[in-house]
């Protein structure tokens, strides 16, 4: 693929346009939208964490243009482990804003049943496995998912998105390893800062992984990377390795910014489509906290449910201890 | 009713669910050519080929981190750890990614998979431990400890088909032992087994430490003390019904495990019966364990609880 830093969005759009594009304009105008809402949700949340209202909340930026692209580029089917990072591509892979919100919250509504910090949600059907608190653990995993696609010959692949920090993880070595010797449809995904030595992209190409490097805050570049990477591991050509590479600069908090040029050459886009858009999402954004605000926190009688598929003796037991009866 | 050994039991059981269910695969070190270090899986990768047969590299994070994505995915993975000492490597897959799965993800994910482990004392410093107390720990883990090819056969069947995780502790002393294995027999997990009766005192043991405790009931036996010996068979959770019910019959009990003593299951064990069996017990409950130390290869049997250890223990118990 290349080792050249694939940048699609900043120069001339006309350019840009002329690159083979794998994603459609339903594609391109999601993935906008996505970056907008992500924008709008994160502030919100980052505002209401620094007001005291949310206790703990890890921002979305600078990962949001990565990770709603590497997302958009996925299809049904597709697997996704996200890092801790990825709201873009929770919105992106169909993730509702309420249910969100509720695992933000930690009400009735959360997915995950409180069990996941704050931003930590999940989706069902591999959309979102939701993150790991572990660095590193999902990327042997998404191996695994990979090599089960191929035993089932399942069209899809599985990704995993982490951060430069694990790398030096057991599961890097594995997961990579293991992907390059079934050569399964893995794509896996490392945002750096692009000054690590030895590099994300010498570790990969070194296992025996084609290597793309690309722009981490340009989404188009990313999205088009990953869509590229799905047909190359589609046609039992093996996994690819992206290295992400995100700028301290590019830390700002619009990640749709230097897309929207781009949406708006293509016609899919204006300013009257952007002044709407951003309203509604602001009152989407305000409705649906107001929503989970007003929602039940999340029963105690569900702390011990999904620990084994039927809950053996012990737990039958100690439910009885949390429901405030004797033991036994 | 066929007499085989452990291996050959494992071995066949794993053959018949590989063939009845194609979401089943192997996974692990030296699995395919070599059979498995104790030729467990012999045969099968001529089988069903090394698609379901699949050779790891030397990582056990790696195995249990790829099994994992493989059971989430829908398939039923089976994956064998060489010795007990090993699986440390893959300790963070096992405890915070495996058994966590359908917890963490409100049951939108699991881990339905088994992890073979041969354990107990037999092969070196890095070769001998007896790690259960660690996996009954860890909620979310299944752990079965089989002593014998009968048992081995039955709990595989139930392990490959549980939603759960399966810890599935193998006593590699008991490899190359016989016993019947009935065809398509399966035991339930959580089902222990009375293996011999007796109404003067309950021995309560599991896995590599059966063949010992049934030799020291025959020592007691001799002695005028009959005693149930009570098979746990799986340890989380374990069958608090059968333990109770012998333990209202005999009022007495002592505890054979080869773990060390300390925080080790044998422990877990007495104090269910200080806190539930109180007014049934008549004597201490006492504990024949291995030692609080490692396991020398120079100095293993005498590492190892040995029917006249445990007999003492019993003559003591009965005799309060």
């Amino acid at each position: 693929m290349g080792r050249q830093l694939l940048i699609l969005l900043g120069g001339d759009p006309n350019q840009t346009e002329s690159s083979k594009l794998l994603l459609d304009d339903g594609d391109l105008r999601t993935l906008y939208e996505s970056l907008v809402l992500t924008r709008v949700v994160d502030q919100a949340c980052t505002d209401l964490q620094q007001s005291g209202e949310l206790g703990f909340y890890i921002s979305a930026m600078p990962a949001a243009a990565s990770s709603a692209g590497a997302a958009i580029a996925l299809e049904d089917g597709d697997w996704l482990f996200p890092s801790y990072r990825d709201l873009g591509a929770y919105l992106a892979r169909g993730g509702q804003l309420e249910d969100l919100l509720a695992q933000v919250w930690g009400v009735e509504g959360d997915l995950v049943r409180g069990r996941q910090l704050p931003g930590q949600g999940g989706l069902p059907d591999g959309r979102f496995v939701p993150p790991s608190g572990t660095v590193g653990a999902s990327i042997s995993q998404a191996a695994g998912v990979a090599h089960g696609m191929q035993l089932r010959q399942a069209p899809n692949v599985a990704m995993a998105i982490f951060g430069r920090g694990a790398m030096d993880q057991g599961s890097f070595l594995t997961g990579l390893a293991t992907s390059v010797r079934h050569q399964a449809p893995a794509i896996f995904l490392c945002r750096t800062r692009g000054t690590e030595r030895p590099t994300a992209l010498q570790r990969a190409a070194g296992l025996g992984l084609e290597t793309a490097l690309v722009d981490g805050s340009d989404c188009l570049a990313v999205a088009q990377t990953v869509a590229t990477a799905r047909r190359r591991a589609l046609a039992g050509e093996g996994p690819v390795f992206i290295e992400a590479v995100l700028e301290p600069e590019s830390a700002e908090r619009d990640p749709a910014r230097r897309f929207r040029g781009f949406v708006e050459h293509r016609g899919l886009w204006d300013a009257q489509r952007e002044e709407d858009f951003n309203r509604r999402s602001e009152s989407r954004v305000l409705d649906a906290i107001e929503t989970v605000r007003g929602r039940p926190p999340l029963s105690s009688a569900t702390m011990l449910e999904d620990v084994w598929a039927q809950s053996p003796w012990m737990l039958q037991e100690q439910s009885t201890r949390l429901r405030g009866g004797a033991d036994d | 009713m066929t007499e085989l050994t452990m291996a050959e039991a494992l071995n066949r059981t794993l053959r018949e669910e590989m063939a009845a269910d194609d979401r089943v695969l192997l996974l692990g070190e030296e699995i395919a050519d070599l059979g498995g270090i104790f030729g467990v899986t012999a045969g099968l990768a001529e089988e069903f080929g090394t698609d379901r047969v699949v050779d790891l590299a030397i990582s056990e994070g790696g195995a249990i981190g790829t099994a994992a994505g493989l059971a989430m995915y829908g398939m039923r993975p089976v994956v064998e750890i060489q010795f007990a000492d090993f699986i440390w490597a893959g300790a963070e897959q096992l405890f915070n990614e495996v058994a966590r799965m359908r917890y963490r993800s409100g049951g939108m994910y699991s881990c339905p998979m088994v992890v073979r482990v041969p354990y107990g004392v037999g092969g070196g410093l890095t070769q001998s431990q007896s790690p259960e107390a660690h996996f009954a720990h860890v909620p979310g883990l299944i752990v079965a400890a089989p002593a014998d090819a009968t048992d081995a056969a039955g709990l595989m069947r139930a392990a490959i088909r549980s939603d759960d995780p399966v810890i599935f502790l193998e006593p590699k002393r008991s490899y190359r032992q016989p016993a019947p294995v009935e065809d398509d027999a399966v035991v339930s997990l959580g089902i222990a087994r009375l293996r011999r009766e007796g109404a003067d005192l309950t021995l309560v043991t599991y896995g590599s430490t059966v063949p010992q405790a049934m030799a020291a009931a025959e020592l007691s036996a001799e002695k005028g003390i009959q005693v149930d010996v009570l098979d746990l068979r799986t340890l989380a959770p374990f069958d608090i019904g059968a333990l109770l019910g012998s333990i209202a019959k005999t009022g007495r009990a002592v505890v054979v495990s080869e773990a060390p003593r300390c925080g080790g299951f044998a422990s877990e064990i007495g104090a269910t019966l200080a806190e539930k069996a109180i007014m049934h017990l008549e004597a201490p409950v006492e504990r024949v364990t291995g030692y609080d130390a490692p396991v020398a290869p120079a100095h293993e049997n005498d590492y190892l609880p040995d029917a006249a250890a445990i007999a003492t223990a019993i003559e003591r118990v009965a005799n309060f």
